[in-house]
C-alpha cells in the first residue's frame, strides 16, 4: 500500500505541485485548503505525513499542528511545517508549535521529495 | 526545432495509436482465448458429467434392482424362490452376469451365474471377500473394475441384506456403460476417459491402455482431481495428455464409485479460432497505422505553432523582457503554461519595479529619519555641551542640514545689527566665511533676514537681475544655480538663515525645506541658549570687573593709577573694544594717562583740551561721545581727532566722560581699528566704569589734599614757632598786646574782636568795665552806621575818635556806640582794623575814658602792634585750619572707611556721616533725610534733638531739607526765627517744637537730583561758616556715594541672584525636556523670590481654554477655564502685553467686576500678569499678586517678563523634544510597520516564487514529460531570475533585520583557516568556470576567534563572490592574518576595480558600481551593504582600496574577540 500524505496548503498552485510531485514518486495525497480542514482531514485520513503551510485563512498552520499534536491519536504523524516566512524565529515558532520539519518557500520540489522520502523511508 | 517536434509528435501519435492497437487486439485475443478455453472446457465438463451421470446412475440401478432381493426376509426364503429371483434380476438387469448369495457368515448359499454353473448351497466361503466384508459394514460395496476376456470390464456390487441376514454379491459388465462413454467425441482429437479412484485408468477409448492397467495419476490434472475434496472447486492446472501435449482437460466425479470422468481437448485444436482472431486484429492494426500517421502529421503541424510563440515568448522574457506577454489562445495547457509564463513576468516585473523601488523608498526613509533625529540629537548634544560657543552648533547645524537637505553646500549667515555675518560653512562650494553685508541687501540670506520668510530659487538665473544682484553674482563665484534660504525665527525675528546651494537647476523638496526650518529652529535655540548664557557669564564678569575695581579703588587710596589700570583693563574687556585709555584734564590741556590694548597710543602726550577731539568734547560737554565711523567726523570741526585717529588706524571711537559734580575731570575712551557702532549696552557700561573712575580720583584727590595740608600745616607750625611759642593759642598773645599798648597808650580798656565777614566776635578784653562787657555780649552784633566797626567794614585803616559823646552815631542814637559811651564811659578811642592783604579780620580797639586825642607816636605804635596781631591771628588761623582740616579728612577718611565696610548696609555709613557732621560742622544736631516720592523720612540722627527716624514728612520748600532736596542747592538759615513766617512756616514750627536756631541743609545729589539731605542744626542763631557748609555738602556726597555703593552692590546682589535664578530655570529647563511642570514652578520659584510677590499663578493656553497650573509642590491636576481677557492672568494672554493693577480694588467696578471677584477669592488686591510670547502669540502668562495695593516696581516687572520667556523657551523646549519623542515613536511605529511589512511581503513574494521555482523545476526535470532542449534552456532563465528574485528577498530582509537591530550575532568561537576554507569550497567551482585562480593565504597560528562565524563567512562569501563577479582574467586571493588584536581578512582580485567616488557608495544599500556594466553581473546590491553591517555589529571596519582596471582589494577588519555592538538605532 502507499503511503498517504496530507497536504495543508491554501494556494491551488503549490497544491498542483505538490499534487504533481508526490502523486508521480507514488504517493496518496489527501489535500486540505486552510488549517481547520487539515485537522479534519488528518483525524479522517489518519496520513503518514503532513505537510503543513503555515499562513492560511481560517486556521493558520500553526494552530493546525498544535490541535494535530495534541490528538494523542494523530500526535505521532509527523508534520513539516512549509512557510514562506522566513524570519529568524519563524523555524522556531514552527518547532514550539509541534512542528517536526520545517522546509522554507520556495522550496525546490526536488529537496522537498527527498525530506518527505526521508522521512517516510 | 520544427522539423524535430513535428517528427516527435508524429512519432508519439502513431506511437500511440500502434500501442492502443496492438493492447486491443492482444487484449482482443486473450479474451478470445480465455473464452474459447473457458468453454471448451465447460463443454468437456458437461460432457464428463453427463457421462459421469450415467454411469453412477448405472451403477444405482443396479443397485437399486438388487437391493430388491436384499431384504431380511429374502435370505430365508427357498432357494428356488431365492434363484427365480435372481435369475429374473439377471435378466432384468443384463449388465449382472453372475449374483451370489452368501449367508452372514460368508458362506455361499446360492450362485446363479450366466458363464458359470449355478450352485446352491456350496457353502463357499466368501467371508474374507472384501465384497462380502464391506457390504456388511457398508451395506453396499463396489468393487474394482476388472476384466474377463481381456476386454470385458468388469466390477462386484455387493448389497447387504437387511438384519445382517447375508449379502447379495453381484458380478456386474460394465461393458455396455464404458464402452459409450470411452467413445465420447470432443472436437476433432478430444477423448474422453475414467480413472478410479487410484487413478488407474477404468475406461479410454484405447482400451490397451485400459487393460494395461495405466495409471493417470502421474497427469497434473488427473493428480489434481484425485487430491480435491468433494465440492471443491476445479483448479486449473496444466493439463497435458499423456503425449505430454497440453490439452484442455474437465472433469467430474462418480461419487458413488469415487471414480473421475475426465473429458480432454488438445489446446493446438481449442487455440484454432483465437489464431484467427489474431490475424485479423493484424489487419486492423496496419490499417490503424496509417490512419494514425495521417492524423499525426496533421496535429503535429498543429502544436508546433503556439509552442514556438512559447518559446520566443520565455525567450523574450527570460531576456529580461518582463513586459513582454506571450499570447497563445489555445485553450488547453500551452494558453496555460504561456499564462503561467505571463504570470511569471508579471510576477517579475512587478516585484522588481515595485519590490525594489519600496524597499529603496522605505530604506531610505527609515534612513532618513534615522539619520535627522541622530542629527537633532546630535545638535542638541552640541548645544548642551557648547552652552558658551555658538560656533560648534552652527557647524552642527550646517553639517546637518547639508546632510538632509539634498544640497551640495550649506551656510547659516547670523544677523548682527543691520548687518548679516556669514557664520558656518559646510560644503563643496566655496563660501566667504565671515563675510559682513547689509540686512536686506540684494542676496537671497539678506532678504530672508530682513522679511523672516522662507526663500525658494529653484534656477538663480531666472530670479530678478536687480533685485538679486548680489546673490547671481555669488551663484557664478562660487558655482551655484539653486539655493533656498530659511530664517532663524526668533520671537518672529530673523536672527540668521540657513541656505542650502546645490550646483544642479531645480526645486528642492518641501520635505527638505521643512527640515532645513527644524534646523534652523534649533540653530536659534542654541544661540538663544549661547546668548543667556553669555549675558550670563558678561554680567558676572561685569559684576565682577565692579568689585575689582571697587577693591583696587579701597586699595589704593592715594594712587590713582592702578584704578585708571584697572578701569581701562574692564573697558576693554567688556566694552567690546581692543583698545581703551583714560584722558585726563589738566586745566586747558588733556592729558592721555594710561592706555591698554593693541593700537598705537600717545600716553604721556598732552593735546588742547578744546572741543576739536572726540575726548575733549565729551570732557567739555560732559556727555558720552559716540563715533561709529571716525570717516564720519567733520574735517573741520573735528580736526584732532581726525589727526589723532589717523595716526594710530583707527576707526571707531567712544568716549564717556568722567563726571564730578557735573564737570567732567577726563574720559574714558575706546578704541577700535574697524568702524562700526558699540552697542547701547556697551556705552551704558563704560559710563559706569568712568563714573567709578571718577569716585577713584576723588577719592585720591581728597587724600592728597589731606596729605598735602597736613604737609602744609607741619611747615607753618614751623613759622609759627619761630614767631610764637605757643602758636596754638592766641589769646595770651592779645591779652600781652593788649596790656602792652595799653600801658603805652594810657588807656582805660580794650578790646580784639575777629570779623567773620559780616559780625565781629569777641575774641580778648582787657579792662573792659564789668556792665559793658555784659552789654557786648548780649548784644554780639549790632553797630550802626558811622560807627567804628562799620567804617573799618568800609576800609578804613583805622578810626580815631576824639570824643565818642560828640561823635555822628552817638547823636545819631546807635545803641552800641550809647552802650560804649554811656554803660563803659569810652571817650576818645582809637580802633585798629586788622588786615591781611585787604581783608578785614578783625579790629583792635583802645579806650580812653576822659577825652584826650592819641598821639600820633601812640597811633604808629598801635598800628605795629596790630601788624603784629594780624600776624598772630592768622597763624592761629592756619593752624585752626590745619587742625581742622585734619579732622575733616579724619572724618572723610572715616566715613569712606565706614562706606568699605558696609558695602551691602547703608546705615552704618549713614550714621558715620550724621556723626562726622556734629562733630566738624559746629553743629549740635545732624539728621539725613532720605527723599520718598512726595516725602522725606529721617534716615539717621545724632544729637539731642528729637527726630524720630522714619517719620514721614511732606516734602516742602517750608523746610531746609526739603528745599534743598526740592532745589537740589545747600540752604543755610542762619537764624530760623529771622525767617519769613509765611514762607517758611514748616522750619519755624519745627525750630520751635525741637529747639534750634539756626539750621543748613545740604542735598545728596546723585545725576543732578537730590535723593537727600543732610541737615545740621543748633540751638543758637548764627551762621554756620562756608567750610562748614563746604565740609557738609562732603559728607553730603559721601552719603551719596555710600548710598550708590550700597544700590550698586545690592543690584550686583539682586543681579547674581537673579542670574542664578535663571540659571536654575536654565538648569532645570535642561533636565526637564520633557516635563514642563518643574519648570514652570522653578520659574514661580524665582517669580515669587525676586519680584516682591506673594502669590504666584501660571496659566497655559489651550486652544479657546487657559489651563491654570499648580505650581505648589503637591501639583494637583491643572484647572480649565475658558480663556477671557475679563481676568487678570487671561487678559495677558488675549491682548499678549503685561497688564498690571496696582490696585485692583480701585479699578471700574462694572468692567473689572470678574478681576476683583478672583481677587477677593483668592485675597489679594494688586496684581502684574506678563504674557509668555512665542513668535508674537501669548502662549500663557505668569501672574504675581499681593494682598496689599501697591505697584510693583518697573524691575519686577522686567523680571517677571524675563521668566516669562524662559518660561516660553522651556515650553518650546518640551515642545521640540516631544515633538523629537513623537518622531522617534513614529519612527518606532514606522519600523514595526516595515517589519510587517516585509514579513507580509517576504510571504506575498515568497508563495508565486514558490509556484514559480516548483514549476520551473518540475518541467526542468521531466516532470510533465519531455522539455524540448531550448525550453530547458528559458526554464533554467526562468529558474535563475526566481532564484536572483529569492536572492533579493533574502538580502533586504537581512539589511532590514539588520537595521531593525533584530539581527543578533551568534558568539561563538571559529577558526579563521575553517572559515576560509569554507568559503573557497563553496566558491571554487564558480571561479573554475570563469578560468579564475582562487588562492588563499593563512597566516599560521591564528588565535582562534571569537564571532559569529556564520554571518562572518557571509561577509567572506559576498566578498568573494564579488570578486569572482567582476573579475573576468587573473584570480582572486583571500588573505587572513593577525594585526594585533584584530584579524585582518582581505580579498584581493584583479577585476575590473571601483573609481574613487564609487568606493564610498558600494557600501550602501542598492549602490553598484556603474549600473550598466554591473547589471549583466547580477546582484542585488545589497550584500556589501549587509557585509558592512555586519562587520560593524563586530566592532570591526570594512574598506577597499581599488584602481580601475588594476582590481580592487577589500579588508575586512575585525576584533579578535568580538564584542557585540548595539545598533544606534536600537
Amino acid at each position: 500500500m502507499s503511503k498517504k500524505i496530507l497536504v495543508v496548503e491554501d494556494t491551488e498552485d503549490n497544491r498542483q505541485i505538490l499534487r504533481d510531485l508526490l502523486g508521480m514518486a507514488g504517493y496518496d495525497m489527501v489535500e486540505a485548503n486552510d488549517g481547520a480542514e487539515g485537522v479534519a482531514k488528518a483525524t479522517e485520513h489518519r496520513p503518514d505525513l503532513i505537510l503543513m503551510d503555515i499562513q492560511m485563512p481560517v486556521m493558520d498552520g500553526y494552530e493546525a499542528t498544535r490541535r494535530i499534536k495534541a490528538d494523542p491519536a494523530l500526535a505521532s504523524i509527523p508534520v513539516i511545517a512549509v512557510t514562506s516566512y522566513a524570519l529568524s524565529g519563524d523555524e522556531q515558532k514552527a518547532r514550539d508549535a509541534g512542528c517536526d520539519g520545517y522546509i522554507a518557500k520556495p522550496y525546490s520540489p526536488r529537496q522537498m521529495l527527498a525530506k518527505v522520502r526521508e522521512i517516510l523511508g | 526545432m520544427k522539423r524535430g517536434l513535428f517528427l516527435k509528435y508524429v512519432t508519439l501519435f502513431v506511437g500511440l495509436v500502434t500501442g492502443v492497437l496492438l493492447i486491443n487486439a492482444a487484449l482482443d485475443l486473450y479474451f478470445v482465448y480465455q473464452d474459447n478455453r473457458r468453454a471448451s472446457i465447460e463443454v468437456q465438463r458437461e460432457k464428463a458429467q453427463l457421462a459421469a451421470h450415467q454411469l453412477e446412475s448405472f451403477v444405482r440401478e443396479i443397485e437399486n434392482q438388487i437391493g430388491w432381493v436384499a431384504h431380511p426376509q429374502w435370505a430365508s426364503l427357498p432357494v428356488d424362490q431365492r434363484r427365480f429371483d435372481y435369475v429374473r434380476l439377471e435378466r432384468q438387469v443384463p449388465a449382472i452376469v453372475e449374483l451370489i448369495q452368501l449367508d452372514r457368515h460368508g458362506r455361499e448359499q446360492l450362485l446363479v451365474s450366466q458363464v458359470d454353473m449355478d450352485a446352491v448351497g456350496s457353502g463357499a466361503d466368501h467371508s474374507s471377500d472384501p465384497a462380502f466384508v464391506e457390504a456388511m459394514k457398508n451395506k453396499v460395496y463396489f468393487g474394482p473394475v476388472y476384466f474377463l476376456r481381456e476386454s470385458e470390464p468388469h466390477m462386484t456390487i455387493a448389497v447387504a441384506h437387511g438384519g445382517k441376514s447375508g449379502v447379495t454379491v453381484a458380478k456386474v459388465n460394465l461393458k455396455l456403460i464404458l464402452d459409450p462413454i470411452s467413445q465420447i467425441k470432443v472436437g476433432r482429437e478430444g477423448n474422453a476417459y475414467i480413472v478410479d479412484r487410484l487413478g488407474r485408468l477404468v475406461a479410454h477409448p484405447d482400451i490397451s491402455l485400459v487393460l494395461r492397467g495405466t495409471d493417470m495419476s502421474k497427469l497434473a490434472q488427473v493428480a489434481a482431481a484425485l487430491a480435491a475434496k468433494p465440492g471443491e472447486e476445479e483448479r486449473p492446472v496444466d493439463a497435458t495428455n499423456r503425449a505430454g501435449l497440453p490439452v484442455l482437460s474437465a472433469h467430474a466425479t462418480i461419487p458413488a464409485l469415487n471414480w473421475l470422468v475426465f473429458v480432454e481437448l488438445p489446446l493446438s485444436e481449442a487455440r484454432a479460432p483465437v489464431i484467427a482472431t489474431g490475424l485479423r486484429a493484424l489487419g486492423l492494426l496496419i490499417l490503424g497505422l496509417l490512419i494514425a500517421a495521417l492524423a499525426a502529421a496533421l496535429l503535429a503541424r498543429r502544436m508546433v505553432v503556439p509552442i514556438r510563440a512559447l518559446q520566443a515568448g520565455a525567450q523574450r522574457i527570460g531576456g529580461g523582457e518582463l513586459g513582454h506577454r506571450l499570447d497563445i489562445k489555445t485553450g488547453d495547457e500551452l494558453e496555460a503554461l504561456a499564462n503561467q509564463f505571463n504570470n511569471s513576468a508579471e510576477a517579475l516585473q512587478e516585484s522588481y519595479a515595485t519590490l525594489e523601488q519600496r524597499v529603496e523608498d522605505r530604506t531610505r526613509e527609515l534612513s532618513e529619519s534615522l539619520d535627522q533625529q541622530t542629527a537633532t540629537a546630535e545638535i542638541l548634544r552640541v548645544i548642551s555641551e557648547s552652552p558658551t560657543d555658538v560656533q560648534p552648533v552652527l557647524d552642527a547645524v550646517v553639517g546637518a542640514a547639508l546632510r538632509f537637505s539634498g544640497a551640495e553646500d550649506a551656510v547659516i549667515v547670523l544677523r548682527e545689527g543691520d548687518e548679516t555675518l556669514v557664520a558656518a560653512h559646510d560644503g563643496t562650494l566655496s563660501t566667504p566665511l565671515g563675510l559682513r553685508r547689509k540686512v536686506g541687501g540684494d542676496s537671497i540670506t539678506g532678504r530672508v533676514i530682513s522679511t523672516g520668510e522662507t526663500l525658494h530659487i529653484p534656477d538663480i538665473n531666472s530670479v530678478d537681475r536687480n533685485e538679486f544682484a548680489g546673490s547671481i553674482a555669488l551663484s557664478h563665484e562660487h558655482g551655484w544655480n539653486a539655493a533656498f534660504a530659511v530664517p532663524m525665527l526668533r520671537e518672529g525675528t530673523a536672527v540668521g538663515a540657513i541656505m542650502l546651494r546645490k550646483t544642479a537647476l531645480g526645486p528642492f523638496s518641501p520635505r527638505h525645506i521643512e527640515m532645513a526650518e527644524t534646523f534652523a529652529a534649533q540653530a536659534v535655540i542654541a544661540l538663544q541658549n549661547v546668548r543667556l548664557f553669555t549675558e550670563l557669564r558678561e554680567s558676572l564678569e561685569q559684576q565682577t570687573a565692579t568689585a575689582e575695581i571697587l577693591r583696587v579703588i579701597s586699595q589704593s587710596p592715594t594712587d590713582v593709577r592702578p584704578v585708571l589700570d584697572v578701569v581701562v583693563r574692564a573697558a576693554r574687556r567688556f566694552c567690546g573694544a581692543d583698545d581703551a585709555m583714560i584722558v585726563l584734564r589738566e586745566g586747558t590741556e588733556q592729558l592721555l594717562a594710561t592706555h591698554q590694548g593693541s593700537l598705537p597710543s600717545l600716553v604721556g602726550n598732552s593735546f588742547p583740551l578744546d572741543r576739536s577731539s572726540t575726548t575733549g568734547r565729551a570732557t567739555l560737554d560732559g556727555r558720552t561721545i559716540h563715533v561709529p565711523d571716525v570717516a564720519d567726523l567733520d574735517p573741520v570741526e573735528d580736526a584732532l581727532s581726525i589727526e589723532l585717529t589717523r595716526r594710530t588706524n583707527v576707526r571707531a571711537l567712544l568716549a564717556a566722560p568722567m563726571l564730578r559734580e557735573g564737570v567732567a575731570v577726563g574720559c574714558v575712551l575706546l578704541r577700535r581699528p574697524t568702524p562700526g557702532a558699540f552697542t547701547p549696552r556697551q556705552i551704558e557700561l563704560l559710563e559706569t566704569f568712568a563714573a567709578q573712575a571718577v569716585i577713584a580720583i576723588e577719592n585720591v584727590r581728597l587724600f592728597t589734599e589731606l596729605r598735602e595740608s597736613l604737609d602744609q600745616q607741619t611747615a607753618t607750625s614751623e613759622v609759627l614757632g619761630v614767631i610764637n611759642s605757643s602758636p596754638g593759642n592766641v589769646e595770651p598773645i592779645f591779652d600781652a598786646i593788649l596790656e602792652k599798648a595799653m600801658l603805652l597808650c594810657d588807656a582805660a580798656f580794650g578790646l580784639f574782636n575777629t570779623f567773620d565777614g559780616t559780625r565781629f566776635h569777641v575774641l580778648a578784653t582787657r579792662g573792659v568795665p564789668a556792665a559793658f562787657a555784659e552789654y557786648r555780649r548780649t548784644h554780639p552784633t549790632e553797630f550802626g552806621p558811622g560807627t567804628s566797626p562799620a567804617r573799618l567794614v568800609d576800609g578804613a585803616p583805622y578810626i580815631h575818635t576824639i570824643d565818642a559823646a560828640e561823635s555822628e552815631a552817638y547823636k545819631a542814637g546807635d545803641p552800641n556806640r550809647r552802650a560804649l559811651v554811656d554803660i563803659g564811659g569810652a571817650r576818645s578811642l582809637l580802633v585798629m582794623s586788622l588786615r591781611k592783604d585787604d581783608k578785614l579780620l578783625g579790629m583792635f580797639g583802645l579806650y580812653r575814658q576822659e577825652v584826650r586825642p592819641f598821639t600820633d607816636k601812640q597811633i604808629a605804635l598801635l598800628q605795629g602792634f596790630a601788624a603784629q596781631a594780624v600776624i598772630a591771628m592768622e597763624n592761629a588761623r592756619l593752624l585752626t585750619e590745619q587742625r581742622e582740616a585734619l579732622e575733616q579728612q579724619t572724618a572723610t577718611a572715616d566715613v569712606l572707611r565706614v562706606i568699605s565696610q558696609s558695602p551691602t548696609d547703608v546705615q552704618p555709613v549713614l550714621m558715620a556721616v550724621v556723626r562726622a557732621a556734629v562733630r566738624f560742622c559746629g553743629a549740635k544736631d545732624a539728621l539725613i533725610a532720605l527723599r520718598d516720592g512726595d516725602h522725606w523720612l529721617g534716615a539717621a540722627h545724632e544729637g539731642p534733638m528729637d527726630s524720630p527716624l522714619g517719620e514721614q514728612h511732606p516734602l516742602t520748600r517750608e523746610t531746609a531739607p526739603g528745599r534743598a532736596m526740592i532745589d537740589a542747592t545747600t540752604i543755610h538759615f542762619p537764624d530760623i526765627a529771622e525767617l519769613d513766617p509765611v514762607e517758611f512756616a514748616t522750619a519755624r514750627q519745627m525750630g520751635a517744637r525741637w529747639d534750634f536756631r539756626a539750621a543748613v541743609a545740604a542735598p545728596m545729589l546723585r545725576e543732578g537730583g537730590a535723593i537727600g539731605a543732610i541737615s545740621l542744626r543748633k540751638p543758637d542763631a548764627g551762621p554756620f561758616t562756608t567750610r562748614q557748609i563746604e565740609l557738609l555738602e562732603a559728607f553730603a556726597s559721601q552719603a551719596v556715594i555710600a548710598i550708590e555703593n550700597v544700590r550698586l552692590f545690592t543690584e550686583l546682589r539682586e543681579s547674581l541672584d537673579q542670574q542664578t535664578a535663571t540659571a536654575e530655570i536654565l538648569r532645570v529647563i535642561s533636565q526637564s525636556p520633557t516635563d514642563v511642570n518643574p519648570v514652570l514652578k522653578a520659574v514661580a520659584r524665582a517669580a515669587l523670590r525676586f519680584c516682591g510677590a506673594e502669590d504666584v499663578l501660571i496659566a497655559l493656553r489651550d486652544n479657546d481654554d487657559m489651563l491654570i497650573e499648580d505650581v505648589a509642590p503637591d501639583g494637583s491636576e491643572p484647572m480649565r477655564r475658558p480663556l477671557t481677557g475679563k481676568l487678570t492672568i487671561g487678559k495677558a494672554i488675549v491682548e499678549g502685553a503685561t497688564i498690571h493693577y496696582p490696585d485692583l480694588m480701585a479699578l471700574d467696578r462694572t468692567e473689572f467686576a470678574e478681576a476683583q471677584a478672583s481677587a477677593e477669592k483668592f485675597g489679594y488686591r494688586s496684581a502684574v500678569a506678563a504674557p509668555m510670547l512665542r513668535e508674537g502669540t501669548a502662549i500663557g502668562s505668569i501672574l504675581l499678586s499681593k494682598p496689599e495695593a501697591g505697584p510693583f516696581t518697573p524691575r519686577q516687572i522686567e523680571l517677571l517678563e524675563a521668566f516669562a520667556a524662559q518660561a516660553v523657551i522651556a515650553i518650546e523646549n518640551v515642545r521640540l523634544f516631544t515633538e523629537i519623542q513623537e518622531k522617534s515613536r513614529q519612527l518606532e511605529v514606522a519600523s514595526q510597520h516595515k517589519s510587517q511589512f516585509l514579513a507580509n511581503m517576504s510571504h506575498e513574494l515568497r508563495t508565486p516564487l514558490n509556484a514559480i521555482i516548483g514549476y520551473t523545476e518540475m518541467m526542468a526535470d521531466g516532470l510533465y514529460g519531455n522539455v524540448p532542449e531550448k525550453a530547458q534552456g528559458v526554464l533554467e532563465r526562468v529558474q535563475s531570475n526566481g532564484r536572483h528574485l529569492l536572492g533579493l528577498i533574502n538580502d533586504v530582509l537581512d539589511l532590514s533585520k539588520i537595521e531593525a537591530g533584530q539581527l543578533v550575532l551568534a558568539l561563538e568561537p571559529y577558526s579563521v583557516v575553517d572559515m576560509v576554507a569554507t568559503v573557497i569550497a563553496a566558491t571554487e567551482s564558480l571561479a573554475r568556470t570563469k578560468g579564475l585562480a582562487l588562492t588563499s593565504t593563512v597566516a599560521p597560528a591564528l588565535p582562534r576567534g571569537h564571532g559569529d562565524a556564520r554571518r562572518l563567512s557571509q561577509v567572506l562569501l559576498n566578498l568573494v563572490g564579488n570578486a569572482i563577479k567582476f573579475t573576468d582574467r587573473g584570480g582572486i586571493e583571500i588573505r587572513a592574518l593577525q594585526a594585533g588584536d584584530r584579524f585582518e581578512l582581505s580579498v584581493i582580485d584583479s577585476g575590473l576595480g571601483i573609481a574613487p567616488a564609487d568606493q564610498a557608495r558600494i557600501f550602501d544599500e542598492f549602490q553598484q558600481v556603474d549600473n550598466t556594466s554591473t547589471r549583466k553581473k547580477g546582484g542585488t546590491g545589497l550584500g556589501l551593504s549587509i557585509s558592512r553591517r555586519i562587520v560593524e555589529l563586530h566592532g570591526g571596519t570594512i574598506t577597499v582600496e581599488s584602481e580601475v582596471g588594476t582590481g580592487s582589494t577589500f579588508k575586512v577588519t575585525i576584533p579578535i574577540t568580538a564584542v557585540p555592538i548595539k545598533e544606534a538605532a536600537q
